[in-house]
């Protein structure tokens, strides 16, 4: 059972630019950004007070009681429905059970919307009350729901690696299918935009109060967002057998930490040069094997310069002619989400042939001398794509996919 | 499974039974319950770390401790940065006591009056982070926050990272801290078993066959849904190629709710009679996220060498856990 080719067979997602995958790519080669106003909770004293929300969001219908769930476990559930169906698995809610199915989900926040209404009802509520409320907030919540209502009965684990966690979810899933711990695997990450969570985003001083512009010299800071994406990992000859269509292969992945403070940057991007180093041997590549890159890339001045310099460290000349976007323009960054959203965004890159664009770029900076994809998709031939993902503690993450068939 | 390549050659522990290097400390049977549960007496931060630290939040300061320690036991040097070292930790509740505070001054004074010190040092991942900025630990790193199960799941998941070749060394780390949050949202089960908290941290690496170690660990499994224990035993012993008979002790988690309690009893009757038995939540109280680090800890503190020992755990909201593990009885100086 051992060392089984990882295929992703399944795509599904929730964020500010759709909420569903084709709206999502659609818009994003578009150029479009579903970045606007923050309407659902107070916004005075924030540096900016946009950000990405995903606005009408409405409780799917084939969740009876969605309404009472947290929102953050509503968009996870929307998003592993979505790739559920993509993926062709039987109609779930059937009552069928699969012992070796399971999920790998990851979240920096847990239910952020639960956690404020349990704090405000910590002196009266009934123990019933508190409890329930504890059980939406707590960091494993979406992964139960997701495991019941698709009878998931392998595996579940849930996963809180601040901004790499959907990366992570993608690596760890990958891991556990290739030795044979399950078979089939949702994997991917969720956060939702709450007061608690953005409140402390805001005092770390990385938010613009304009608009996020990657790599561009004037750049001046990110805005967050909020959403979740999964995507069903299975190994092939599970996938085979039940004639599954493959977008692509989990080629290798990594996880690392910087090691070195827990919100300033690491000088040299030390980290991601580890982090992309790991990647690269897991997936038994060298470096002119990439075809394209998916950065991290949020908009402040210190991250996006140190992931040019690391992406510049490992791949020499080759970091010159292979493009590398960024989509936080169009997505703000979803926050634990990120990863497993721009995983999609570069599978379907390498299904579409075109590459999704850094919006909002006009100035290049020097000090980042890549070939940025600016503004306009752009059509490619490629086959390997690579997606870096970073986040606060100092945490890394890399996944390498590649295209299936031709 | 190349089964028994990973050991435990270190452990560090901060529990209410004691607060050491495994192979020095002196576990208490009689703990002391304070009025909030089980908690850590006489932890002296500043006694395990390097520098003064402000804003920790106690689930980092007992993981900072606990890694310390087992670094030190294991004989690793504070790694260079980048090395092949890395760290998985386990939590259900994270930094809570400081997320608390931390939303307490925005509640009362808006979003201006976010600090970002207590932000940043209330995140789950934070003990794990700071771990890693502390001992300098740059290789494989997650969190895994899968509420009791978590600390069970960082140890497979280590291990997964070096039977994978991710890193060619891991530290594994259980840890809960007592948090008013989680005691009161959590109070209807405190009449049935205690709350507790603690670390316990394993420095682990696949070493050869006879070299000096706690313990291999041999396999583990996880499962979801009705008989998730059942199954998750039965995995764990297939993947191992082991039996029941061939496993001399139960480590059960038995912390207080009814349907799992049941289910761990019924697999303790039918297990061989001759099997061990021991259930460490019942003397010591229920330590959530950090649990089954704990108490793996504390077999490893009793255990004869050559014990084939099955840990058996779950949360009520991810499933059963099972991990199978050889005691070799290391005792260092």
């Amino acid at each position: 059972m051992d060392d089984s080719r990882v295929l992703i067979t399944g795509l599904g997602l929730v964020c500010c630019l759709g909420q569903d995958v084709p709206t999502f790519w659609r818009r994003l080669v578009a150029g479009e950004s579903g970045i606007g106003p923050i309407t659902r909770f107070p916004t005075e004293g924030l540096r900016n007070p946009h950000g990405g929300e995903v606005r009408d969001w409405r409780a799917p219908s084939w969740l009876p009681q969605a309404s009472s769930l947290e929102r953050a476990t509503q968009f996870a559930l929307a998003a592993a429905e979505e790739a559920w169906r993509d993926a062709g698995l039987p109609t779930p809610g059937e009552g069928k059970e699969e012992p070796r199915w399971g999920a790998v989900l990851a979240t920096n926040f847990g239910g952020g919307d639960s956690w404020e209404l349990f704090f405000e009802g910590m002196e009266e509520d009934t123990p019933e009350e508190a409890e329930a409320l504890l059980r939406e907030f707590l960091f494993q919540a979406a992964a139960h729901q997701v495991a019941e209502r698709f009878g998931l009965r392998g595996p579940l684990w849930s996963l809180s690696n601040s901004c790499s966690s959907g990366v992570s979810a993608i690596g760890l899933a990958t891991d556990l299918l290739r030795r044979g711990e399950a078979d089939l695997l949702l994997a991917g990450a969720y956060d939702s935009l709450s007061q608690s969570n953005l409140a402390g985003l805001n005092a770390l001083r990385v938010i613009t109060p304009e608009k996020v512009r990657p790599f561009d010299k004037n750049r001046s800071g990110t805005l967050f967002g909020e959403g979740a994406a999964v995507l069903v990992l299975e190994r092939e000859d599970h996938a085979l057998r039940r004639g599954a269509r493959p977008y692509a292969e989990v080629l290798g992945s990594s996880m690392d930490n910087n090691a070195y403070h827990m919100t300033a940057p690491d000088p040299g991007g030390r980290g991601i040069i580890h982090a992309l180093r790991l990647a690269l041997r897991d997936a038994g590549l060298a470096p002119e094997g990439i075809d394209y890159i998916n950065a991290h890339a949020t908009g402040t001045q210190y991250h996006d310069k140190e992931e040019a310099g690391a992406i510049l460290a490992v791949f020499g000349e080759h970091a010159r002619r292979v493009p590398v976007s960024s989509i936080k323009a169009a997505t703000a960054h979803p926050m634990a989400a990120a990863g497993a959203v721009e995983a999609i965004a570069c599978v379907l890159a390498l299904r579409e042939g075109l590459l999704p664009p850094t919006l909002n770029y006009e100035t290049p900076d020097p000090e980042c001398p890549l070939d940025v994809v600016p503004n306009e998709a752009r059509p490619w031939r490629g086959r390997t794509v690579l997606s870096i993902s970073a986040g606060i503690g100092g945490n890394n993450g890399v996944v390498v996919l590649r295209r299936e068939g031709l | 499974m190349r089964a028994g390549r990973v050991a435990i050659v270190g452990v560090g522990l901060v529990s209410p039974r004691g607060i050491g290097p495994l192979g020095r400390v002196v576990l208490g049977e009689e703990v002391p319950l304070a009025p909030q549960g089980y908690a850590v007496q006489g932890f002296e931060a500043e006694r395990w770390l390097p520098s003064t630290k402000t804003y920790l939040d106690p689930a980092s300061a007992y993981t900072l401790a606990a890694v310390r320690m087992a670094l030190e036991e294991a004989g690793w040097e504070k790694g260079e940065a980048f090395s092949e070292t890395g760290i998985v930790l386990g939590t259900g509740f994270g930094c809570l006591a400081s997320w608390q505070r931390y939303w307490e001054r925005v509640v009362h004074g808006g979003n201006r009056a976010a600090h970002s010190l207590l932000f940043s040092h209330a995140y789950a991942n934070t003990p794990t982070s700071l771990a890693a900025i502390e001992f300098g630990l740059g290789g494989y790193h997650s969190t895994v926050t899968a509420g009791r199960l978590s600390s069970l799941q960082a140890l497979a998941q280590a291990g997964l990272a070096l039977e994978e070749g991710h890193a060619r060394r891991m530290v594994a780390v259980g840890v809960e801290a007592l948090a008013e949050p989680w005691l009161w949202g959590l109070r209807r089960y405190w009449q049935r078993c205690r709350p507790a908290e603690g670390a316990a941290a394993f420095a682990l690496e696949q070493v050869p066959e006879g070299s000096p170690c706690w313990a291999r660990l041999e396999g583990w499994a996880f499962a979801f849904g009705p008989k998730a224990l059942e199954r998750a035993v039965k995995g764990v012993l297939e993947r191992a190629g082991c039996s029941m008979e061939q496993v001399d002790g139960l480590l059960t988690r038995r912390c207080g709710l009814g349907e799992w309690d049941e289910a761990e009893e019924a697999l303790e009757r039918r297990w061989p009679t001759k099997a061990l038995r021991y259930a460490p939540a019942l003397e010591g109280g229920e330590a959530f996220g950090a649990g089954d680090a704990l108490h793996l800890a504390y077999l490893l503190a009793r255990a004869e060498p050559g014990q084939r020992w099955l840990l058996t755990s779950w949360d009520d909201m991810v499933g059963a856990g099972a991990l199978l593990l050889r005691c070799e009885g290391k005792r260092p100086p």
